[in-house]
């Protein structure tokens, strides 16, 4: 678990990341979210995304230098995430002040912050696209990040809104949201596999190295375990939909499915 | 003038595998014991077609595309103009992006310094008209360092066991081994 440091960066990060943009969604579609709760959300995304940040510095052989690495930005990724992240962390106590201050700027504010996230979520994967870790050349890096951040971000902030009270949540769309993410990582990761089997033997002892590996294992359970709750759910209806319990259950499920399948990213990095 | 091109040529033929171009360096430049600024490699022993026992020495490659340049969010590494490329650890935080991004590997952590650590092609020897210390402990003369733009020998840039070279333009060739006569009495 050499990697620690940049699972829970990562993880931490992206989930920050899809709060955010989950919170802009909902002020853009006139959800009417309460102050408070509003308040009590981008608070946890700017804790959220310092432990993760404290969490990286880790992994540096020299943390207090860190600040060296906004030096490089017009040719590294890793130098672009740094600079973008720490960006999305200004911009979004920006807009938390604004949001506080119930101030319409906040819009503009919202779409930039969540601009600004997304490129950071890009720049993150592309650190790891790399020629040189065979598992990593390819569409995973992209699509496992913006994955994670599509999950957390949304599940979390409904589960607050459902332990708040807010009225004004559809969760039955939420869970149909759920259901349409986690069936396609199941599929996606299906095919992720495939592609390994297919390349170089390191892609191939990548592959190997995850398809004998518990964790991975239960991560992919997890995230089935994920999208049967989903189904229950949305057969059930209202009784199961509007428990508050249920969705916490099922945010919990994926937090560790995430960590989980972040884990195994690392660890499958078998280098050329 | 053409601009220089320094890297390395690998007579893959006359390495014995023995270690002492990596144990030179490592003791020149006092490394820590577990870091080393150059690996001996074994050539699959079909590589030439009869059973052959060939090793290759290499250190780092001096890219043209140095994806460690590339990937350093410090800007810790230059590549001057002879193609040498140079690692300052005045700015190193140790990230180690350089180790995962290098497809061969060359950038090591350095666990005192807490910072990475690379070979320099000995660039300061170089640059005093010295050899560098792997070419010049090598007993069987199996290591060149040489401006391959002014190299017109025939020149390989793959080997067996070993990662594609064209990734970054890595300034190695070889002189891959032949099989030598085999007398065999079962024929």
């Amino acid at each position: 678990m050499h990697e620690w440091p940049l699972i829970i960066f990562t993880v931490l990060s992206q989930f920050a990341i899809g709060t955010f943009i989950t919170m802009h969604f909902y002020d853009l579609r006139r959800k009417n979210v309460s102050q408070k709760t509003g308040n009590f959300i981008m608070i946890t995304v700017l804790v959220v995304g310092a432990i993760g940040v404290m969490a990286s510095l880790f992994h540096l052989g020299h943390p207090f230098n860190a600040i060296n690495a906004l030096r490089h930005f017009f040719v590294s990724w890793l130098s672009r995430e740094v600079v973008f992240y720490s960006l999305f962390i200004a911009l979004v106590a920006v807009y938390g002040y604004l949001w506080y201050k119930n101030s319409n700027t906040r819009v503009m504010i919202g779409h930039l912050t969540s601009l600004i996230g997304l490129v950071t979520v890009f720049s993150t994967a592309m650190i790891y696209t790399l020629p040189s870790v065979p598992a990593w050349n390819n569409f995973w890096p992209l699509i496992s990040f913006f994955l994670t951040t599509a999950i957390l971000g949304p599940v979390f902030v409904n589960a607050v809104l459902a332990w708040r009270g807010e009225k004004e949540i559809n969760l039955r769309s939420v869970y149909v949201y759920i259901a349409i993410i986690t069936a396609g990582a199941l599929v996606i990761t299906i095919g992720y596999i495939t592609l390994l089997y297919g390349g170089v033997p390191e892609a191939i002892a990548a592959a190997d190295f995850l398809m004998a590996n518990s964790i991975f294992w239960i991560g992919l359970i997890l995230s089935f375990a994920a999208l049967v709750l989903t189904g229950i759910a949305l057969y059930k209806g209202k009784m199961v939909i509007n428990n508050k319990v249920f969705i916490t259950v099922l945010f919990a499920i994926v937090l560790l499915s995430e960590f989980f399948g972040r884990f195994m990213f690392y660890e499958s990095g078998i280098h050329l | 003038m053409a601009k220089k091109k320094m890297g390395f040529v690998i007579h893959v033929e006359r390495c014995i595998g023995c270690s002492a171009c990596e144990v030179a360096c490592k003791s020149f430049y006092q490394l820590e014991p577990e870091m080393s600024r150059r690996t001996i490699t074994q050539l699959p022993e079909t590589a030439t077609g009869e059973p052959t026992r060939s090793y290759f020495s290499s250190g780092c490659n001096h890219c043209d595309e140095p994806a460690c340049l590339k990937a350093c969010p410090v800007e810790a590494y230059t590549k001057r103009e002879d193609g040498i490329v140079v690692h300052d650890p005045e700015y190193c935080i140790g990230c180690k992006q350089c180790a995962t991004a290098c497809p061969f590997s060359a950038p090591v952590y350095n666990p005192e310094t807490k910072k990475m650590d690379k070979c320099s092609l000995c660039y300061d020897r170089l640059d005093a008209g010295e050899e560098p210390i792997c070419v010049k402990t090598c007993p069987l003369g199996a290591i060149e360092v040489v401006d391959l733009n002014a190299d017109d020998r025939h020149l390989e840039s793959q080997v067996p066991n070993y990662p594609d070279t064209t990734i970054t333009g890595a300034n190695i060739r070889f002189i891959l081994p032949t099989a030598g006569k085999q007398i065999r009495r079962d024929v």
